[in-house]
């Protein structure tokens, strides 16, 4: 599967009267994993939206392969850009072979009927989300982090270069955003997709991201590497917090640790 | 990452195809239900007329007695009511799913009760008669749609607030119909009852020709959609992240829905509660697998012929359909209702 | 029902010498409401007297009222006066039943009719006639308000099981549900018996057409109680209105509060349904627009919505009988008419949480 690039030019949309991006430009290039970060309202959701055609924007517009999604026909569309909203609801019910084979829907047209390609993309998801064994199992009595991992397939059985991801990890125990993270890393590594997300937790994002896009009042505040964009300085601008940001024992990566008003433990760090 | 090895894709294939063969197999039950029952409405009423002399009426041989109690009797009664129960299933399931909301039914919402009210109007203050009425009730059912959903916009349309004004309209439109009936030259109570909880009492065969048109053209329309409507059962976001247009696809659900359910109501009047019972009775019989929309529909037929049979013959007293269907649902909307309660409380 | 706050309150930094000046406005401002209302009433009630089907000069109007029937014009104003006495007491019975109901269940849709209590009154009714052979008024009173009383805690009950409590949602769900399922019952009752077959038309719609005094004498007593109580209970109201821990922290009994409200809201709204049928909707508008010109204060609260239902239910008859002249349009049916746009306000003025 070839990656796919996804450009964002001089984006400004909002909802009503509120205006939420503000001319955002993000420049994501094929094969990455990028990762949005930033203060709650900043418009981190609404740019993914927009990269995906839920909301279309004000002005600007977005390139996928450098032409413009928004005269594409929807399920072409969808042949090529995944979205999963933040706490997806799976009807009541339901088995977690059939909300992946819904994956397919874009693949599906009015009278083409289900094909051996189809049943090889549910059972290539199935199995690369290691839930083979759960395939018949009602999604929902399955725990959060093997829902979470059911809405991956799913994503994965759509077979779209792109993969838009709004808090994949949110309400999930430490050990599960972990695991839901190692997977969307083994498919950018595997399979090429081109991986967006946001993510809450900036020490993860910074983890597992090759580009952290950190986002402030509807801008694009700083784009790059983890290294160029995780800096006390950023955190400063788009948390507003004091923080000290050090480099992680195990990966090398920066890791951002707050200080809060009281700085931490006690002033041996503040003086220091 | 991992492919799926051939011996996996097979055990899974082989988990579809039976599922496949048992929604296969509950649709097959369902329609021989109807058929059965059919059946033994045409051949059992107040006389036993045997199931050859039945044969012999519907290829039209003309046979004394049989062929008024059967042909003009019991026959229109029984098209009738697969024909309304399958528009009010259909239209019900469809909306249900649309809104991701069981109680977002058109009965309870008041789409059935606007199109009651333009029927009655019609009939009433117009003293129109035959297609022209079900054409108003169309296009009243239309209307009050039209409405419930402007007055619940504001930043968007949520599930509570549209059923809570459609409860409302709702309340408004039963008095409306109310008040036309009374003011009709002689009141009579079986066909005010047809306007207030439907009925089929006295129903003619010409009455279902177009009937059958609506639930061929508008139920048709429907299946067509069923794709984009079982990925709305997932959310709007996600639907339009898998493709579904979700302008076009709201657009065409609900007209075709309002249409299904505004046609039944103009020839049966709003047999309560049936458009809400339907889909997730259906759900419960045929599992998760694949579209509710057939199943719905032969359960909104299986539902109105049968309670119009108990009404007729079952129950000590001879009951319009409507009454039946109302005992009946009510029960089952204080159960969900309850049942909510004690999960998370969606509603 | 926090959505209606009184006037912005002024708070002045040295706010002990503002207070009695803040104080008398507000006593000002409802001493004024009240006159405004009370004049509406009077005025109400004479156009209920003046107007009708039949037009008449003031030579009946007064004959009329002075007892000496003679003409048919004078009969006709003499029909009326029972006919605007009851939508007198049956508008304010209604009014204070509903703001009761809202405070009580701390829900802005609570209402007699959403709330499926007057189709629980209409079953009990019509059980007694069909099967226990009732005849008397005090019988229809006492089925009513038996009736209204097991369908109240019904709808309560299934709204409020489970966790979340009552959300005006549920109760209006719940209100829906009972009431299909007990007018269905009504029907099926009704349908098999030619004999009473005439009694579905006026237990569809309610309305005070054709009233006399022998039938609204009996549960004048009924009304009388119910009204003492539920304005009794008005400090009560005010205190669950802050939510049961805090009303039981502030030393009310909440069981005791609860049940002594409900018993008011029931004899007034089961005894009114005996007499007219089933009224929608002025239990729910009334309070509100009584909370826009008073505050919150059930205190006052009540009262006022005495006064409103009264004026609401008396202009509604009076239209009923202009509308559709020289035919008779039941003033359940305009109450309705009014009502369903204020339901659909309220609905509409709160946030979906909130729902």
């Amino acid at each position: 599967m070839n990656a796919s690039s996804l450009q964002a030019e001089a984006l400004t949309a909002g909802y009503g009267e509120r205006r939420v991006l503000d001319n955002a430009s993000v420049d994501i290039a094929p094969g990455q994993l990028t990762a949005i970060v930033g203060a709650n309202a900043c418009g981190k959701s609404t740019l993914l939206r927009v990269l995906s055609r839920l909301i279309a924007p004000a002005s600007g517009r977005v390139l996928l392969d450098g032409s413009a999604i928004d005269g594409m026909a929807a399920r072409k569309l969808a042949r090529r850009i995944g979205f999963l909203p933040q706490s997806p609801m799976a009807p009541e019910g339901i088995s977690v072979l059939e909300l992946v084979s819904r994956g397919r829907h874009p693949h599906q047209g009015l009278f083409r009927r289900w094909s051996a390609a189809d049943e090889a993309a549910v059972a290539d998801a199935l199995a690369a989300t290691g839930l083979l064994a759960l395939a018949e199992r009602a999604v929902d009595e399955l725990s959060g982090g093997q829902r979470q991992r059911v809405w991956i397939a799913m994503a994965l059985a759509q077979q779209t270069n792109v993969l838009l991801l709004d808090e994949p990890t949110t309400f999930l125990d430490i050990n599960h955003q972990i695991e839901v993270l190692d997977l969307l890393t083994e498919l950018n590594h595997t399979r090429g997709t081109t991986v967006v997300m946001v993510l809450h937790e900036l020490n993860l994002a910074a983890r597992y991201a090759d580009t952290l896009i950190a986002m402030a009042g509807g801008r694009v505040y700083a784009a790059g590497t983890p290294e160029t964009v995780l800096t006390e300085a950023t955190v400063r601008e788009v948390f507003g917090l004091e923080s000290r940001v050090i480099e992680d024992p195990v990966t090398g990566k920066p890791m951002m640790i707050p200080l809060g008003r009281h700085g931490g433990v006690g002033s041996a760090t503040r003086s220091s | 990452m991992n492919h799926a090895t051939p011996a996996q894709r097979a055990e899974l294939s082989a988990l579809r195809r039976g599922r496949f063969r048992r929604r296969r197999g509950t649709l097959a039950l369902l329609a021989a239900g109807l058929l059965v029952g059919v059946l033994v409405t045409l051949a059992l009423g107040q006389s036993y007329t045997p199931l050859s002399t039945v044969a012999r009426v519907l290829v039209g041989v003309d046979v004394p007695g049989a062929s008024f109690t059967v042909g003009e009797l019991r026959l229109p009664r029984a098209v009738a009511c697969l024909l309304a129960g399958a528009c009010f299933g259909l239209g019900g399931v469809a909306f249900q799913t649309l809104l991701r909301n069981p109680l977002a039914s058109p009965d309870i919402i008041g789409i059935s009760s606007g199109a009651s009210a333009g029927a009655v109007f019609a009939i009433v203050a117009l003293a129109w008669s035959g297609p022209a009425v079900a054409l108003v009730a169309v296009a009243a059912g239309l209307g009050v749609a039209l409405l419930i959903y402007l007055l619940s916009w504001r930043d968007g349309v949520t599930g509570a607030r549209l059923i809570l004004i459609g409860i409302g309209l709702a309340a408004m439109l039963q008095s409306v119909t109310a008040y036309l009936l009374m003011q009709a030259p002689s009141w009579s109570l079986q066909e005010a009852l047809r306007w207030i909880t439907g009925s089929v009492n006295g129903v003619r065969l010409t009455q279902a020709l177009p009937l059958s048109l609506a639930l061929a053209l508008l139920g048709g329309l429907l299946l067509s959609r069923r794709a984009d409507l079982d990925a709305l059962r997932l959310g709007d976001e996600l639907a339009a992240g898998l493709g579904v247009r979700l302008g076009v696809t709201r657009i065409v659900v609900v007209l075709a829905s309002v249409g299904l359910v505004a046609f039944a109501t103009a020839v049966t009047g709003p047999i309560a509660f049936v458009a809400f019972l339907s889909g997730p009775i259906a759900a419960r019989i045929s599992g998760q697998s694949g579209s509710l929309l057939l199943p719905a529909a032969l359960v909104g037929a299986l539902l109105v012929l049968a309670s119009d049979y108990a009404g007729q013959f079952l129950l000590p007293a001879r009951y319009p359909v409507g009454i039946v269907t109302g005992v009946l649902g009510a029960p089952y909307l204080v159960y969900l209702i309850v049942r909510d309660n004690q999960r998370k409380g969606a509603l | 029902m926090q959505g209606f706050s009184p006037t912005p309150r002024a708070r002045p930094s040295n706010a002990a010498p503002a207070r009695p000046s803040v104080h008398r406005r507000y006593l000002a401002r409802r001493l004024t409401g009240a006159a405004l209302l009370i004049t509406l009433l009077l005025g109400a009630a004479a156009l209920s007297v003046a107007l009708g089907a039949r037009s008449v000069g003031w030579a009946e109007i007064h004959a009329a009222l002075t007892g000496q029937v003679q003409s048919v014009g004078d009969a006709a104003v003499a029909s009326r006066l029972p006919r605007t006495l009851l939508a007198l007491l049956a508008g304010a019975a209604l009014g204070v039943a509903g703001g009761v109901m809202q405070g009580l269940t701390r829900n802005p849709l609570a209402d007699p009719g959403l709330l499926g209590v007057n189709a629980g009154a209409a079953l009990a009714v019509v059980i007694g006639i069909a099967w226990f052979n009732l005849q008397t008024s005090l019988g229809f009173i006492m089925s009513a308000l038996t009736g209204a009383s097991l369908s109240a805690v019904a709808v309560y009950v299934i709204a409020s099981l489970g966790r979340g409590g009552a959300t005006p949602l549920r109760l209006a769900l719940a209100g829906a549900a009972i009431t299909a399922a007990l007018t269905s019952l009504t029907t099926a009752i009704i349908l098999p018996r030619g004999d009473i077959s005439g009694l579905v038309q006026s237990w569809l719609v309610g309305g005070v057409g054709g009233a006399t005094y022998d039938q609204i004498t009996p549960v004048v007593p009924f009304l009388a109680v119910g009204f003492i109580v539920s304005v009794a209970c008005a400090r009560k109201l005010n205190l669950l209105a802050l939510g049961d821990d805090t009303a039981a922290g502030l030393g009310e009994n909440v069981a005791l509060a609860r049940g002594m409200s409900a018993l008011g809201a029931v004899l007034l709204c089961g005894a009114t349904t005996a007499v007219c049928g089933p009224i929608g909707f002025v239990g729910l508008v009334v309070p509100h627009a009584c909370r826009l010109l008073v505050g919150t204060d059930y205190r006052w609260l009540l009262p006022f919505s005495a006064l409103g239902g009264a004026i609401l239910l008396l202009l509604a008859d009076v239209a009923g009988r202009l509308a559709a002249h020289p035919a008779e349009l039941d003033a359940g049916i305009v109450t309705a008419f009014i009502g369903a746009p204020v339901f659909i306000w309220i609905v509409r003025r709160r946030k979906v949480g909130a729902l």
